[in-house]
């Protein structure tokens, strides 16, 4: 019985990562692109801004050679990045407009900046 | 070596808690600290080449490759839980009270405490990567001797054994006839929180786009990034602005395994024969 219900589970988890993947595909071009970057533990632009209701695909260019994390609470962002390397992250941006604090988070009094939602 | 020692502990915690309660779940079950120990030094091992190849997930499926694994891995332990409750609601009664038919109940006790040792891998590769991560940044950062970042990891480590130790000892000092009902009522708790976590990630990856309104907002209340919030997470799955689908699907992990653990569970144990 314990078989059947993990074949079940299984057949059921196919199900929803196909169909996921269907909705992925079609949402895929309500989307911006966008890049920050890090050098000198900065983030350029430090103030970013990102138009309301939209979806934006944010590259973040870690151009130090440590690794940082980029982190955004409001929006629960958290992205491990390598030393000299680049991460995407999802934004779902918000319909209403505000100032939106993103850090590097082992340096989170330093390294940081803002989204403005506008 | 402060840097470092908080680096690990804030990563380390929830893995010791989670340690915590699978090694009071196990307890007085035979070998099961060796399978612990294994899944704990898979855990390790895989930290460290996650933390190496953590680029090339992340910049995998379009850039949400990390979201993407890290819902996979939560999703399977969350099976491995649901599992070794079933089994446990099964087999587990008949095993510390009868020692009957002990020979099959090992055999395939083996098999639940896999799956232990499989959510304590998971655990700890998944906080494991980042530490390792992070300590190499503070070693190439330079600034912090490579002695006074061991020492601080290695402090930041065994607070983490600590939360451990105590999750464990408090667990066991609960009479062993409700120990049982404690622990699986927490490992419900922990795979409905890491149901609705695996969600997150989904959501965040972009994959899932469904029922995706805030259900509420407590950040300026308890953030789930406080001691105290992270604390909460883990343990029940906490979170301090959640999505409408993040709540459904806790409650239905919830529910769904608790009536499926209460229906294993026979009250007369009438079949012996052994399950997959």
């Amino acid at each position: 019985m314990t078989l059947n219900a993990l074949k079940y589970g299984f057949i059921a988890a196919s199900l929803f990562a196909t169909t996921t993947l269907a909705a992925f595909t079609a949402h895929a071009e309500d989307t911006l692109t966008m890049e920050i970057v890090v050098k000198d533990h900065v983030f350029s632009p430090a103030e970013m801004k990102l138009p309301k209701g939209k979806v934006v695909m944010l590259t973040i260019k870690n151009d130090d050679p440590t690794p940082m994390e980029f982190e955004s609470k409001p929006f629960k962002l958290e992205k491990p990045i390598k030393g000299n390397s680049s991460a995407v992250v999802r934004i779902k941006v918000p319909d209403e407009a505000g100032k939106i604090l993103f850090v590097d988070e082992p340096r989170e009094d330093k390294t940081l900046g803002y989204f403005i939602v506008e | 070596m402060l840097g470092a020692l908080i680096i690990v502990f804030r990563e380390v915690f929830e893995a010791g808690l989670i340690l915590g309660i699978v090694l009071a779940a196990t307890n007085g079950v035979p070998k099961a600290g060796r399978w612990i120990g294994m899944g704990l030094a898979a855990g390790l091992a895989g930290a460290t080449l996650l933390a190496s190849f953590v680029d090339v997930i992340a910049n995998a499926m379009q850039g949400v490759g990390q979201e993407v694994f890290n819902a996979c891995i939560l999703a399977s332990a969350v099976l491995m839980l649901a599992w070794h409750n079933i089994w446990m609601a099964r087999h587990g009664r008949e095993m510390s009270a009868e020692l009957k038919g002990v020979g099959q109940a090992v055999k395939t006790g083996n098999r639940s405490l896999l799956a232990l040792a499989v959510v304590v891998g998971v655990a700890v590769l998944r906080e494991g990567s980042e530490v390792v991560l992070f300590l190499y940044g503070v070693l190439i950062q330079g600034g912090e001797g490579v002695s006074s970042l061991a020492l601080g990891g290695l402090l930041g480590t065994v607070l983490g054994g600590c939360v451990s130790a105590l999750m464990y000892f408090g667990l066991t000092r609960i009479p062993t006839r409700k120990l049982f009902s404690v622990t699986t009522g927490l490992i419900t708790l922990l795979a409905a929180g890491m149901a609705a976590q695996s969600v997150f990630f989904l959501e965040q990856s972009g994959l899932v786009d469904v029922f995706g309104t805030k259900a509420w907002d407590t950040s300026t209340v308890l953030s789930d990034k406080s001691i105290l919030g992270r604390a909460l997470h883990t343990l029940v799955g906490y979170s301090d602005a959640p999505t409408v689908l993040q709540v459904l699907v806790y409650v239905v992990t919830l529910v769904g395994l608790f009536t499926f653990t209460k229906m294993m569970s026979p009250a007369a144990p009438k079949f012996k024969a052994v399950q997959a």
